[in-house]
């Protein structure tokens, strides 16, 4: 990929266009597998699920607009997450990587064991929660819409009916967690 | 301006540094856990963001796939002439031999170990399921609240180690007519792999085709290639 089409994949990047993204993982992929291959001696399907995590966390960081373009290159910032991945994964002496771990470790790093735990859950609890409180959490949460936003998008009339609906999914999801305790 | 209208300018990340620093400190107790809730819920949000990429990165790689398909194609294939040379030798053992082959205990989330922190305060049938002592775990499950479904769930664990599968299929029945939503994937699997072992080739397929439809792409995976198996098993 020339500097050129680089920059231009960049505009398509943050615009979500899902093509940018493929160029950008075949780009940096032809680049990663043989050297985390040669550096660390993982085999082809190790190498390609350390590459998938790590690419997974750069997708999820531009999507939700925690990205700063002109602080790092994606291909830099990739490589950076799967060379750490790929030592935590030395460190454990896994043979067989899963890929979701991958992503949850990486999000986790700095936290304890007993927050990991926490996060477990709470992400059962997620896979658990029905409509239409998975997406009122996720834009409020996640996309850190504004309730009058989130009001508008739900058609809820005001911010008021979107606070009270908030707060009843929370606790919602709250009783699905402790359900799984 | 009041601590909710605060609260929702901190968790969009609208306040600047020093409102942020001015906020946290003006936190009681009950105000820092809920912030404290609210990041974690964002962090959680943000790997289930990441774990549904996954499932969009994977199929970026539909050629590769399509190799690797064809190569675990040729090796199922060689596979199956062993399988059907072994299912020829040893007719009536494949079924249970197959479901035991992909039968391991469901890993302990509900008490795991955690570093630096005391082994006393943890549950001793955790400690034993654990230390793989399925016996001693399952005494002393069966000594706790029985209306729980987590350790239900690990109960069923503990008899199907124990090799005692019928049991294990009354506790998964007892928890479908509760519609218990806990563990809803994993127990679906141990329901497949019960049925497998029971010689109900139907009911496991029915089984893993529901395990198919709510998994993420390895279990979709791991759900095909076991109905595969299946499939070449049974007469």
């Amino acid at each position: 990929m020339t500097e050129q089409e680089k920059a231009a994949t960049i505009e398509s990047l943050k615009r979500g266009d899902e093509k940018a993204f493929k160029a950008i993982y075949l780009d940096t992929k032809s680049q990663f597998i043989p050297w985390i291959k040669t550096q660390y001696g993982l085999n082809e399907d190790n190498a390609l699920d350390l590459y998938q995590s790590a690419f997974s966390v750069f997708y999820e960081k531009v999507e939700g607009g925690s990205f700063n373009f002109s602080q790092s290159a994606p291909a830099t910032y990739i490589i950076a997450i799967g060379k750490n991945l790929a030592l935590k994964t030395l460190k454990q002496n896994s043979k067989v990587l899963d890929p979701k771990e991958l992503i949850f470790q990486h999000y986790t790093q700095e936290d304890g064991e007993e927050k990991k735990v926490l996060l477990k859950k709470m992400l059962l609890g997620l896979e658990q929660l029905k409509e239409p409180c998975k997406t009122l959490l996720e834009m409020y949460y996640y996309k850190k819409m504004s309730l009058k936003e989130i009001g508008n998008k739900m058609n809820h009339g005001n911010a008021n009916v979107t606070k009270t609906q908030k707060s009843r999914c929370l606790n919602y999801l709250k009783k699905l967690i402790k359900k799984d305790k | 301006m009041n601590f909710e209208e605060n609260k929702d300018l901190f968790i969009r990340g609208a306040l600047n540094e020093e409102e942020t620093l001015k906020f946290l400190d003006s936190l009681d107790k009950a105000q820092k856990k809920e912030i404290e809730e609210a990041m974690e819920l964002s962090a959680a949000f943000q790997i289930k963001k990441a774990e549904s990429n996954l499932k969009k990165i994977q199929q970026y790689e539909s050629k590769k796939t399509k190799v690797v398909a064809f190569r675990a194609w040729a090796a199922a294939a060689a596979s199956l002439l062993l399988l059907a040379v072994f299912i020829w030798i040893s007719k009536d053992s494949g079924a249970e031999k197959l479901a035991n082959q992909h039968f391991s205990p469901y890993p302990n989330i509900a008490q795991p170990t955690m570093r630096n922190a005391s082994e006393a305060a943890k549950d001793p049938g955790f400690l034993a399921y654990d230390a793989k002592d399925y016996h001693s775990a399952l005494n002393a499950f069966n000594n706790k609240d029985s209306e729980l479904d987590t350790i239900a769930f690990y109960k069923v664990n503990c008899l199907l180690a124990l090799k005692e599968p019928q049991q294990a299929l009354a506790l998964l029945e007892m928890l479908n007519q509760k519609e218990s939503t806990a563990f809803i994937l994993p127990r679906k699997w141990l329901e497949a792999l019960i049925m497998l072992m029971n010689k109900e080739y139907d009911q496991a397929i029915i089984a893993l085709n529901q395990y198919f439809a709510s998994g993420n792409a390895i279990e979709k995976q791991k759900a095909k290639n076991l109905i595969k198996e299946i499939e070449q098993l049974r007469p």
